[in-house]
Parts: structure tokens; C-alpha cells; sequence
């Protein structure tokens, strides 16, 4: 056996199906998508055909999918860009509102936001997935101009409430944004269903391309721009179009959202047996948000009597790729956002290792990711002096 | 420590889904056919030519060509590798059986008799899918009804049950 892949939530392989989409765009002319002449259509149809596509698959209208450079971007041109609105129509200060749990994107974009008269303010949720979601009442009180929530937690799989958090939003008036680059593809989104004003997704995280994103802009709801130049994408995204990359994402969504009736539960199995082998091998393993409902790919544990950052290193040297909370995390000794939110300075007791599957996977890596891994915390626990 | 427990079932048969959907058995044209059965699955696009070389009862060979989700096209695929060279009453009463598990009875998806095709039950939890994993055998008891020359009419496009 190899090496075993299970950082799939950080990015995943390229699906070949995806190369084979794209390949037709990466080589040779590709017209400008804006020239009138016929490499210019040529361009613009294949644009214009996986943007259609992808509203199909999400279930909205083609004139709602911006394509992006990636999840970061589609998180910033959302949370910036309505803070950017809101600051020209002349509002004064602002509140954004966002679940503690959020990636840094949001985390970040939103304490950017401060600069352009936004005051961030958060709200709870708890390690069973409870969420301390506000009322619309409380929206409109509290003057909440902006939400923001992630689908699914990033080091945990914890799948938040985004239905009953959007019909609050809804009643409120205010437009709620939606980090879903790690829900797509792995639980249904039904954008048609839930008044969400903004979604971000995230083309490498379903096999496609890296560098590639979506936001979805629900009809009404208006942002400024933050880049300038040929107004492409509606304005949000000028610069000329990544043909290549609008295919890919748009194929990746295909394939994933395609096979994921049977890839979801096939990952909920192999991650219930790499959960309840690695809690039953290393003694007083938690499993971080165990008892909220979880997307099948990730699995967050956190493992006491141990080090707090050396267990990904160690994994690479028996060639096990993992990481300690979310792949941004990585390097720092510090506990994640989402882990102190959840257990509070009791976080800081375990270390934190999360295992994530992805179409790759096969019981072949689990089963050998489950003879290796409790000997080599074993090891690490003996050579740091602590004896479970 | 304890012993590494073993993955479930289900996981494996998940695994056969998408490897029949990867690599699809029995596809192609047939040569000398005696049936052709063309069925289409309105709601999402899929679409299925069945061909079957029957002699007396028995499915002596069969291959489909088609296009759709993964679903539909991994389920034609598995079909084909059960029915072939067997009798014509075995592969309707498989037909009937699978319909069965995929409308939900539990006693239907015990069958030993579906063989393989049980890795579709997780399916029948997705109503919207269910018409996928129908196709084939919807095309196959159509194939199998014209084989036995007593339906006479010839199966209209995008007929489905």
C-alpha cells in the first residue's frame, strides 16, 4: 500500500472528466468571450453553456451565477461588496452578523468590512449543533444588515441550520449569505427551496479546477463591486474569462451533484468505520460535533495526551495526509475559531486531527489508515512522556 | 485496544454502484438482435436502447446504449450482467422484484434472487432517483413482453410506468 490520501476537505484530485472538459480550452486559440468574431462566440457559447448548466444543477437562474476565482473570492466579492453597497447608500454604521464556526474567509472579509462602517457581531453554536439562530424580530432590532453562515463546518462536517436561518433572514429583510464550499456535493442544497440571497462555492473541493468559484446572486439582492475594468460577470468579476475554468466547475458540480445519492452515504459508511475504529484504538478520542447532524466526508477528532501539532507531521512520515483543523490552520499551535467555539478552553486539552474523504477514497486507504494511525499516536504519546 | 471493526455493507455495495457507472458492462450494439426496446426518463434526460438476442426463453445475449445519470446508467449496466443467459420468466420476475425494492418493501430488498442489485435500495430512499435505477427494467420488461410477441404495440418513446 502507498500512500493514503484523507485531506480531501482541503482540496481534492482533479477529476478526469474534468480534464477532459477543460482540455479543449487549454490549448490552441481560445477566443476572448467579449470579441464579436467567431473565436470570440465560440468562447462565449462554452461560457455561456456551463454557466446555464450550473444554475440548472443549482437549481436557480443562469443570470444568478457569477463565475469567481475561487471560494475566497466569491466569500469576499459577497461580504465586502454588500458592505461596500451599503456604505454608499449612505447607511452609517452597519451590523453583520455571522456564526462563530465561520472559515476565515468570512471571519476575515467581515473584520475587513470594518473599514467601510461595519460592526461584526456573532451568534452560538453549540457542539450538538444547536444554534442560537435570531428571530427576524431580533434581526430587525438589533439592525442587522447582513447575515452570514457556513452549510457545513469546515473541521467538523456539523451541518448548520441554513433553512430555518434563511426564513428567519427572509422574514427580516435582511440577505443572507452562504458559505457552501463544503456542502456542495455532499448534502443537497435545493437552492430553490430556501430564500438564500448569496452562495459561495468552491471549484477544487468538487474535483474541479483550483482557482475557480461561484457566487450565486439571487435576483435583488445588490452588491458594489470591488475590482473595476470590462464589467464582465455583471460588473462583480471584470477581467477576461477563465473559459476553461467555467467548464470545469460547472463539469465538477455535474459529476458530483450526479453521483452524490450514492457517494454521500458510501463516505457516511467508510467515515463511521474509520470513526468508531480510531474512538475504540486511542483511548479518550472525541469526536469533535459527534452528536450534531455531519456531511459524510470529515471526520474531526480530538485526541488528549498529545501534542498539539506534531500528529499531522508524524502522519505524513507513514504517508497519511491529514491535517489539524482546517487546512488554513495548518502551522499555527493555536486552537481554531470553530474548536474554541465549540468546547471553549477545554479545546485546548486535545489535538486536533481531521481525516477527510473524498471520491478517491476507498475501503482499501480506510482500512490501512485504521491499522496505522492508533500506533502511530501510540508512539508520539510514549516519546512526549504521557502513557494512556 | 479494541479490534478495527469491519465497514459495512452498504459502503461496498456504494462502491459497485459507482464502479458499474465508471465501467459499464454489456454496452455497445449488439449484433443480431431480436429485440430493441427505446425508453427515455422525461423527468431528468435519461435514455436507454436495450437490445436482446432471445432464442426459445432463454436472453442468449443483450446490450444497451444510453445516455443519463449515473444512476440510470449503472443500473442498466448491472441488470444486463444478472439476465444474461437466463430465462426470459426469470428476468421478468427480477424485473418485478427490483421494482418492488426500489418502491420500498423491505422483503424485496432480502431477495437473495437480486443479487448484486440489492446495492440499489439505498437508492429507494431518493424518490427522485428511483426512476433512474427503474429504466433498464423498465426497458427490459417491455424487451421481454415483445419477445414473447404478446404485446404488440411497439414501446413509445418516453413511456414510462
Amino acid at each position: 500500500m502507498g500512500t493514503i490520501y484523507l485531506d480531501h476537505a482541503a482540496t481534492t484530485p482533479l477529476r478526469p472528466e474534468v480534464a477532459a472538459a477543460m482540455a479543449p480550452f487549454l490549448q490552441g486559440l481560445v477566443g476572448n468571450p467579449s470579441s464579436v468574431h467567431r473565436w470570440g462566440r465560440a468562447a462565449r457559447s462554452a461560457l455561456e453553456d456551463a454557466r446555464e448548466r450550473t444554475a440548472a444543477l443549482l437549481r436557480v437562474r443562469s443570470d444568478e451565477i457569477r463565475f469567481v476565482r475561487g471560494g475566497t473570492e466569491s466569500v469576499n466579492v459577497a461580504v465586502l461588496g454588500r458592505a461596500a453597497w451599503l456604505r454608499e447608500r449612505g447607511d452609517g454604521e452597519v451590523v453583520f452578523l455571522r456564526s462563530r464556526l465561520e472559515h476565515s474567509a468570512v471571519r476575515e472579509s467581515m473584520d475587513a468590512a470594518g473599514a467601510l462602517g461595519v460592526r461584526s457581531e456573532t451568534f452560538e453554536v453549540d457542539a450538538s449543533g444547536r444554534a442560537d439562530l435570531p428571530t427576524a424580530r431580533e434581526l430587525s432590532a438589533r439592525g442587522v444588515e447582513f447575515v452570514s453562515c457556513q452549510w457545513v463546518n469546515q473541521e467538523t462536517g456539523m451541518i448548520l441550520p441554513v433553512p430555518d436561518l434563511a426564513r428567519e433572514c427572509n422574514a427580516a429583510g435582511v440577505p443572507l449569505h452562504v458559505d457552501a464550499v463544503q456542502a456542495a456535493g455532499r448534502i443537497p442544497l435545493e437552492l430553490d427551496e430556501h430564500p438564500i440571497a448569496m452562495v459561495s462555492l468552491s471549484g477544487h473541493k468538487l474535483g474541479g479546477p483550483r482557482s475557480t468559484g461561484i457566487l450565486v446572486l439571487r435576483k435583488g439582492t445588490e452588491l458594489r463591486p470591488l475590482m473595476f475594468g470590462g464589467g464582465q460577470e455583471r460588473g462583480l468579476r471584470p477581467g477576461t474569462e477563465d473559459v476553461a475554468g467555467a467548464v470545469g466547475i460547472a463539469r465538477a458540480l455535474d459529476l458530483s451533484l450526479d453521483t452524490m445519492e450514492v457517494e454521500s452515504p458510501r463516505l457516511a459508511d467508510l467515515r463511521a468505520w474509520l470513526e468508531a475504529g480510531l474512538v475504540g484504538a486511542i483511548p479518550g478520542t472525541r469526536v469533535h460535533a459527534g452528536g450534531a447532524s455531519r456531511a459524510p466526508h470529515i471526520l474531526g477528532l480530538g485526541i488528549p495526551d498529545l501534542p498539539m501539532d506534531v500528529l499531522p507531521g508524524a502522519l505524513d512520515l507513514e504517508g497519511i495526509g491529514a491535517s489539524a483543523g482546517s487546512a488554513c490552520m495548518s502551522g499555527s499551535t493555536e486552537v481554531s475559531p470553530t474548536l474554541r467555539a465549540l468546547y471553549g478552553d477545554d479545546a485546548s486539552g486535545y489535538a486536533p486531527l481531521r481525516l477527510s474523504l473524498g471520491w478517491t477514497t476507498s475501503a482499501e486507504e480506510v482500512s490501512e489508515a485504521l491499522r496505522k494511525i492508533p500506533p502511530i499516536v501510540e508512539r508520539i504519546r510514549v516519546s512526549a512522556g504521557v502513557t494512556s | 485496544m479494541s479490534s478495527i471493526p469491519e465497514p459495512q455493507l452498504s459502503s461496498l455495495y456504494q462502491e459497485l454502484i459507482l464502479e458499474h457507472y465508471k465501467r459499464p458492462r454489456n454496452r455497445g450494439e449488439l449484433e443480431g438482435g431480436t429485440v430493441e426496446v427505446h425508453m427515455r426518463n422525461p423527468s431528468c434526460g435519461d435514455e436507454i436502447r436495450l437490445q436482446l438476442r432471445v432464442e426459445g426463453d432463454a436472453i442468449m445475449d443483450l446490450r444497451f446504449v444510453g445516455e443519463g445519470c449515473a444512476i440510470s446508467q449503472a443500473s442498466v449496466s448491472m441488470m444486463t450482467t444478472v439476465v444474461k443467459g437466463g430465462r426470459l420468466d426469470d428476468a421478468m420476475g427480477l424485473a418485478k422484484r427490483f421494482t418492488e425494492m426500489m418502491r420500498g418493501d423491505p422483503e424485496a430488498a432480502r431477495d437473495r434472487s437480486l443479487k448484486d442489485l440489492r446495492a440499489f435500495q439505498g437508492v429507494s430512499k431518493f424518490p427522485v432517483r428511483v426512476k433512474c435505477a427503474l429504466l433498464g427494467f423498465d426497458a427490459l420488461q417491455e424487451a421481454v413482453k415483445r419477445a414473447r410477441g404478446t404485446e404488440g404495440s411497439p414501446a413509445v418513446p418516453g413511456a414510462t410506468p
